[in-house]
């Protein structure tokens, strides 16, 4: 499917291609998505880290056949890091270099689109097709910048005092990731449409490491869901195993040429699905390798 | 009083929808009501569940508003004869609140004029057992006087009434789950307001007193904690922000890291100003009143100090003491609790703020300094107020700020000079539900 066809797209379409891409997704997570790409508006998915809200980004530039531009966000990130930057090192070489010469140097020389550093958002705006623009982890940013954003993600728009204003040809797929560590504004909240994606349910992991990982066996997908989902509802990690450490743990055992669950293979693997000191020793210590066989038998 | 067939057309009843939104505390815009409806005509109409999720899409920001999203949708998108049902019990429940109202009224009167109290007095008094309610009446029989000092009696009396009615309002809080309903005149719609006084009274733990939480929620309270203070134990523990208020260009370093351009700026340095963590410091009173939040905000601390190093933690009751070094061993909650009850000696004791903040100050004048948030959480309720209020007064002067959690709820604040006292050396805040708590780092750490 094309961006030219996102006018015809359904509920159904977007699902069927999500799964063709390898994401499996029920209506909680489709119709949210379906919903952001007919009102145009940017989506903000929330979730803890791990459970697949930047895939969604690069599934939807997949299923569009579309670019990804990815903005990745940080503490102290700017608009000229995330906007435009004038390369100035170029101007001062250009400065330099008419000074050797005797042609003429005016001022709109030297503030071309030339010597204009794009950044992610102004390559956003400025794409030639309906791109896919990724803002992950808003929530690393300042408030000020937020600010910022919010204002071009309405009108999608950005003037440059020197240029003028340059306006979307078209309006980007905007999909921003938050992992909660700090309470976004209304005014951003406001302006799209939201999204919460929690932990899957054992039947959807399965569903999920039969396609990423189709290698393994039925039991072994069975008895590893089971764990996954065993560890994270009854255990007070600090950190609970993501869907990305359950697809880790289900290669590493096919590498091991596991078949069933066993104790020995999660005292092996077990810190790919923990990756906190205190977190394995509490694994240890509550339920241990098992203590966690056991349980997922009883199952 | 309309009724609810009347008006049934889908713009007067989804704006009613949101209506009950905002009065359950969820705050739609108008903008997003608007992309709301434009979002359901490209939903199946006659999907329930796409219709939910799309209106939860566009109007639902906050994960933890959801769970109240979801019985509010079930209970007002219903079939209507479950909403006759809803309207017809909101009649009968509001004609017997009047009528209990009615019967306040002509007990609580004095020479025939019933006494200035409010709806909520008057419906407490109603609900009071029989034999505290004869008493009442016994009292203002009493004091009815035949002489024409009516004029100076009746504010004495009323206050005296209403002074009565807290201390049961006290007495039969702390012992029972009992309060009276709410009267709410604004909401005329019958459909609209049993569902706002249903899903309000059924709210979760989060607006429940903290020290009416019963055993029971203990688990899903430990969980909800730990959120908060992980949440704001992130926020604390960035290292600093870079001040963009003021870029300045770092001429040292531009022109160090530019000589091997030959003098030519060609690497422009700016100047980063870093902000350092504020030091934490927490005071948290475990007097008798005060011992229920003080376990709740104890275990939220417990939280914090897992991440945060900078935290020094305080009881206070008779007298103060140290328990950083509780917290320091990482065993579970339940264990750090038992020691630190076992090893306390002034744990469920009387209250001297004045005595515990002046050994704060003689013995930990380390710990005070200008980059120091003190975090005090106390009813205010202490021996001594002038000494306490001049303490607070001492430390405020040393520190960054004092923030108060005042367990007390904000409308009792002017009955206690305490409240008064100390509020003017500290910034105050009602806190006696988890919600108020995590409105506090919300607005005041995370923001």
């Amino acid at each position: 499917m094309e961006y030219s066809k996102l006018a015809k797209i359904t509920i159904e379409k977007l699902r069927h291609d999500f799964e063709e891409y390898g994401y499996i997704a029920e209506d909680d997570i489709i119709v949210p998505v379906y919903l952001a790409l007919r009102l145009e508006k940017p989506i903000l998915i929330t979730g803890a880290p791990g459970v697949g809200k930047t895939e969604i980004a690069k599934v939807l530039a997949s299923v569009f056949k579309t670019e990804l531009i990815r903005l990745q966000c940080y503490e102290g990130l700017d608009e000229n890091k995330a906007l435009y930057e004038w390369n100035y090192q170029k101007q001062l070489i250009k400065i330099q270099l008419i000074k050797e010469s005797s042609s003429e140097l005016t001022e709109q020389n030297l503030f071309s689109h030339s010597y204009l550093l794009q950044r992610p958002l102004l390559k956003a705006i400025q794409a030639p097709n309906k791109i896919v623009l990724l803002i992950d982890e808003i929530d690393k940013t300042d408030e000020e910048f937020e600010a910022f954003l919010f204002e071009v993600l309405s009108d999608f728009q950005v003037s440059i005092p020197e240029l003028g204003t340059i306006k979307a040809r078209h309006i980007p797929m905007v999909v921003l990731t938050n992992n909660g560590e700090r309470e976004l504004s209304d005014g951003l909240k406001r302006r799209c449409v939201y999204l919460y994606i929690d932990f899957p349910t054992i039947e959807k992991e399965k569903k999920i490491i039969r396609v990423k990982v189709p290698q393994v066996g039925e039991r072994l997908v069975e008895e590893i869901a089971l764990a996954v989902n065993y560890l994270r509802h009854q255990l007070d990690f600090k950190k609970k195993p993501s869907i990305s450490e359950t697809l880790d743990l289900a290669n590493a055992l096919h590498i091991l040429g596991a078949e069933m669950l066993e104790a020995e293979h999660i005292k092996k693997t077990i810190n790919l699905l923990l990756k906190d000191k205190e977190d394995i020793d509490l694994f240890f210590k509550e339920l241990g390798p098992e203590g966690l066989i056991e349980n997922i038998r009883k199952r | 009083m309309q009724s609810y067939f009347e008006n049934n057309f889908f713009e007067n009843n989804f704006a009613r929808f949101v209506h009950i939104l905002r009065h359950l505390g969820i705050n739609v815009s108008i903008l997003e009501t608007l992309t709301a409806i434009r979002a359901l005509t490209y939903v199946d109409i006659l999907n329930r569940n796409h219709v939910k999720m799309a209106i939860a899409a566009t109007m639902i920001k906050n994960p933890d508003q959801r769970e109240i999203f979801d019985q509010a949708f079930d209970t007002y998108f219903a079939p209507p004869e479950i909403k006759q049902h809803q309207e017809n019990a909101w009649v009968e429940k509001q004609a017997e609140t009047i009528r209990l109202l009615e019967e306040a009224e002509t007990d609580l009167a004095y020479k025939g004029e019933s006494l200035d109290l409010s709806e909520q007095e008057k419906l407490f008094y109603a609900k009071l057992p029989e034999e505290e309610k004869r008493k009442i009446r016994e009292y203002l029989a009493a004091s009815n006087l035949p002489d024409d000092r009516y004029s100076r009696f009746k504010p004495t009396l009323e206050s005296q009434v209403r002074g009565s009615l807290r201390y049961w309002k006290q007495r039969l809080g702390e012992t029972d789950d009992y309060s009276p309903q709410l009267f709410d005149n604004q909401i005329d719609d019958p459909v609209m307001a049993s569902i706002i006084n249903e899903l309000g009274e059924d709210s979760s733990i989060l607006y429940e007193d903290m020290r009416r939480i019963g055993k029971q929620d203990l688990p899903k309270v430990t969980i909800l904690l730990k959120k908060l203070s992980r949440r704001l134990a992130t926020k604390i523990s960035r290292r600093y922000r870079i001040s963009k208020k003021v870029v300045k260009l770092d001429l040292r370093r531009s022109i160090k890291a530019n000589v091997r351009y030959g003098g030519v700026i060609f690497k422009l340095h700016y100047k980063q100003k870093r902000i350092q963590k504020p030091k934490i410091l927490l005071i948290c009173d475990v007097s008798g009143s005060m011992s229920r939040y003080a376990s709740f905000v104890i275990q939220f601390i417990y939280g914090l100090s897992a991440v945060i190093k900078k935290i020094e933690s305080f009881i206070f009751a008779e007298e103060l003491e140290y328990v950083t070094p509780f917290f320091a061993n990482r065993e579970s909650f339940e264990d750090t609790m038992v020691r630190l009850i076992g090893k306390s000696n002034i744990w469920g004791k009387g209250t001297n703020l004045g005595a515990a903040l002046h050994t704060l100050r003689e013995q930990y004048p380390l710990m005070l300094t200008s980059n120091t948030v003190v975090i005090i959480v106390s009813d205010t309720k202490s021996l001594e107020l002038e000494r306490a209020e001049e303490e607070l007064n001492k430390l405020k002067r040393k520190v960054k700020d004092i923030l108060w959690l005042n367990t007390l709820p904000q409308e009792e604040w002017q009955d206690h000079p305490s409240v008064m006292k100390f509020k003017r050396y500290s910034q105050m805040y009602e806190c006696y539900t988890l919600a108020h708590l995590e409105k506090i780092v919300r607005k005041q750490f995370l923001h």
